[in-house]
C-alpha cells in the first residue's frame, strides 16, 4: 500500500473558490452562524472530494442534519443515493455516527481510530483518500476542553494521513476565548467575507494562501456516481 | 489525554526535558498543590527533584508530598530529593541587585550534577522560588536576569524547571513588563488554577465590556498570527483565555483594564469565592 500511496498526488481540490489545492493531512476549521453558511462551504467541499474519487464522510448536526444535507448536495445534480450505495459517500447524523462511543473525554482515541480505520478502508477500496467533516454543534458545552483535546490530537494525527478534514463550529459571538481555542488547534481557518471567494485567516500551517495549483492536479469536472 | 493548554496537571506531570514552566499564584493551595504535583510526578517517574524553597513554603510543600504518600526523609537519604533554602542560597550569587552568572551557573550545574547522583537518576527537574523572592522584594530586574540564567542552564543540562510567581493575573500593571518577561523566559505559562473558570470569566468579561465577536473584530482575532509573538519576542504556550487577554491589550487597549476588572469579578480567586452550596 505504501507504494500505491507514494504514487498518489499529495494535493487535492478543496472545492472552495479562492482556496483550490490543499495537501492531504490538512485539518481545517470554519465558523458558521446559519444553516446556509454550512451548506455554502460543505456542498462544494464534498463535490470536489467526490470528483477527486475520495471517500466522503459527512457527519452532520443541527441546523443541517443528514436529511437536509442530502437535499443540499442533491441540488448540485449529484445522485446522492447512488453515491451512498456505492460507498463513495457516507452522510450520517453525529448522534448516529458516534453512537455507543461513550463520553468524549474518554473516547478521543477511539474516535481517532475510527477515522484512521475509515481511511484505511477507503484506500484499500481504491479511493484516493478520505474527506471528512464534522459539525461540533452536537458536543455538550461541558465537554469543551475534551473537544479541544481531541482537536489537538487530530491536528497531529491527521498530518501524516491521506485525510482532508474540515470542522464546523457554530460561532458564539460571546465566546472569544473559544474562537482562539478552535483556531489554535487547526491547520487553518477558512472564511468567506464576501462572495468573491474563500480565504485563509491567520495561522496557515501549510501556506495555503500562497499555494499555486499545479497543472497535473487539475481533475475532470465529471463526477461518476 | 489532557493537553498542556487545557490542564496544568498534565503539563507539570510531563514538562519535557527543556520545559520551563511558570505558575502565577495568589493562594497557598494552588501554589502548594502545583509544586507538590510537579515533584511527586517526577519522583514516581524515577527522576531526581531539586526544590529551592523558603522555610515557610517548604512546610506547605512537604506536607502535601507526605499527603501524596511520599516519605521525604527517605527520599533525601536516597538522593532523589534535594532541598535548598532559598533565603540562604540567593545571597551566594547576588552581586548587588543582580545575580552573577559566573557564580550562579556553576552553582546550579553542581547542584544538578549531585542530583543526578553519578547517573543513578537520568532526569532531573527543578522547582525554585528565588526568582519569586527577588520579584516580591521589588527587584524585577534581578528576578528577570536570574530567570534568564535558569533558562540557559535548563537547556544546557536538559532539565525541566518550574517557577512560581506571586502575581495577580488580573492586575493590569503586570502586563507593563513583568508578564512579558515571564513569557520571554518560559516555555509555558500557567495563569490560573482552574482553566475552565478562567475561560468562562474572560469570555463573560469580554462580552460585557467589548461586545460581540463578529465582523472586523472576529477577523482581527482569528487573523492574529502567531498570537504570542505579537506580544513577546519568544512564543510561550498558555491557555486561550490568557491569550485573549493579550490580544485585547494589543488590539483593544482602551478596553483592557475594564476586561481585567470584570474578569476578576467572575473569577475572584479561592479566598473570595462563595462556598459551594
Amino acid at each position: 500500500m505504501s507504494g500505491v500511496m507514494s504514487a498518489l498526488p499529495h494535493l487535492t481540490d478543496c472545492g472552495l473558490q479562492g482556496i483550490k489545492a490543499v495537501p492531504y493531512g490538512i485539518h481545517m476549521c470554519h465558523f458558521y452562524e446559519r444553516r446556509e453558511d454550512l451548506a455554502a462551504i460543505l456542498v462544494p467541499y464534498f463535490v470536489a472530494g467526490l470528483r477527486n474519487e475520495e471517500r466522503c464522510v459527512w457527519v452532520t448536526a443541527e441546523p443541517l442534519d443528514a436529511h437536509a444535507a442530502k437535499a443540499e448536495l442533491g441540488r448540485t445534480g449529484l445522485d446522492v443515493e447512488a453515491l451512498e450505495r456505492n460507498g463513495s459517500l457516507i452522510m450520517r447524523d453525529a448522534s448516529d455516527w458516534f453512537a455507543g462511543i461513550g463520553p468524549l473525554d474518554s473516547a478521543k482515541a477511539t474516535i481517532m481510530q475510527l477515522w484512521l480505520d475509515e481511511e484505511r478502508r477507503a484506500l484499500d477500496a481504491g479511493y484516493n483518500g478520505l474527506r471528512i467533516t464534522g459539525n461540533t454543534a452536537f458536543v455538550s458545552p461541558a465537554d469543551w476542553f475534551a473537544l479541544m483535546e481531541y482537536e489537538e490530537y487530530a491536528e497531529d494525527a491527521f498530518a501524516s494521513q491521506r485525510i482532508v478534514a474540515l470542522c464546523s463550529y457554530l460561532l458564539d459571538r460571546h465566546a472569544g476565548v473559544d474562537v482562539l481555542d478552535v483556531v489554535r488547534r487547526h491547520s487553518c481557518t477558512l472564511d468567506r467575507p464576501d462572495e468573491s471567494g474563500w480565504q485563509v485567516l491567520g495561522y496557515d500551517r501549510y501556506g495555503l494562501a500562497h499555494r499555486a495549483v499545479p497543472e497535473e492536479y487539475v481533475v475532470p469536472a465529471v463526477v461518476q456516481a | 489525554m489532557d493537553t498542556p493548554t487545557t490542564s496544568w496537571r498534565k503539563l507539570l506531570s510531563e514538562p519535557g526535558e527543556n520545559g520551563h514552566i511558570v505558575q502565577l499564584y495568589q493562594d497557598d493551595d494552588f501554589y502548594g498543590e502545583a509544586i507538590s504535583h510537579f515533584a511527586a510526578e517526577g519522583l514516581t517517574r524515577g527522576e531526581s527533584i531539586i526544590l529551592v524553597a523558603t522555610k515557610p513554603h517548604w512546610k506547605n510543600i512537604s506536607g502535601r508530598l507526605r499527603g501524596k504518600g511520599l516519605n521525604t526523609e527517605h527520599l533525601f537519604r536516597d538522593g532523589q530529593l534535594t532541598l535548598l533554602d532559598a533565603d540562604e542560597t540567593l545571597p551566594k550569587f547576588m552581586a548587588g541587585n543582580l545575580p552573577d552568572g559566573g557564580i550562579f551557573k556553576p552553582l546550579a550545574r553542581d547542584t544538578i550534577a549531585k542530583a543526578r547522583a553519578g547517573g543513578k537518576f537520568r532526569r532531573v527537574r527543578w522547582w525554585g522560588e528565588m526568582v519569586n523572592c527577588l520579584y516580591v522584594e521589588g527587584n524585577a530586574a534581578g528576578s528577570n536576569r536570574l530567570e534568564q540564567f535558569f533558562d540557559e542552564v535548563a537547556h544546557e543540562e536538559n532539565i525541566a524547571i518550574f517557577c512560581s510567581f506571586l502575581m495577580d493575573k488580573f492586575d493590569p500593571k503586570i502586563y507593563e513588563e513583568a508578564f512579558g518577561n515571564l513569557c520571554r523566559t518560559h516555555s509555558h505559562v500557567i495563569p490560573a488554577d482552574d482553566y475552565e473558570r478562567h475561560r468562562i470569566a474572560v469570555n463573560l468579561a469580554f462580552a460585557q465590556v467589548v461586545g460581540e465577536i463578529q465582523g472586523p473584530l472576529l477577523h482581527s482575532l482569528v487573523s492574529w498570527k502567531d498570537a504570542q509573538a505579537t506580544f513577546m519576542d519568544q512564543p510561550s504556550q498558555m491557555p486561550s483565555s490568557q491569550l485573549l487577554l493579550l490580544w485585547v491589550r494589543a488590539h483593544l487597549p482602551q478596553y483592557f483594564e475594564a476586561v481585567l476588572a470584570r474578569a476578576r469579578e467572575f473569577d475572584p480567586g479561592p479566598a473570595r469565592r462563595k462556598p459551594a452550596s
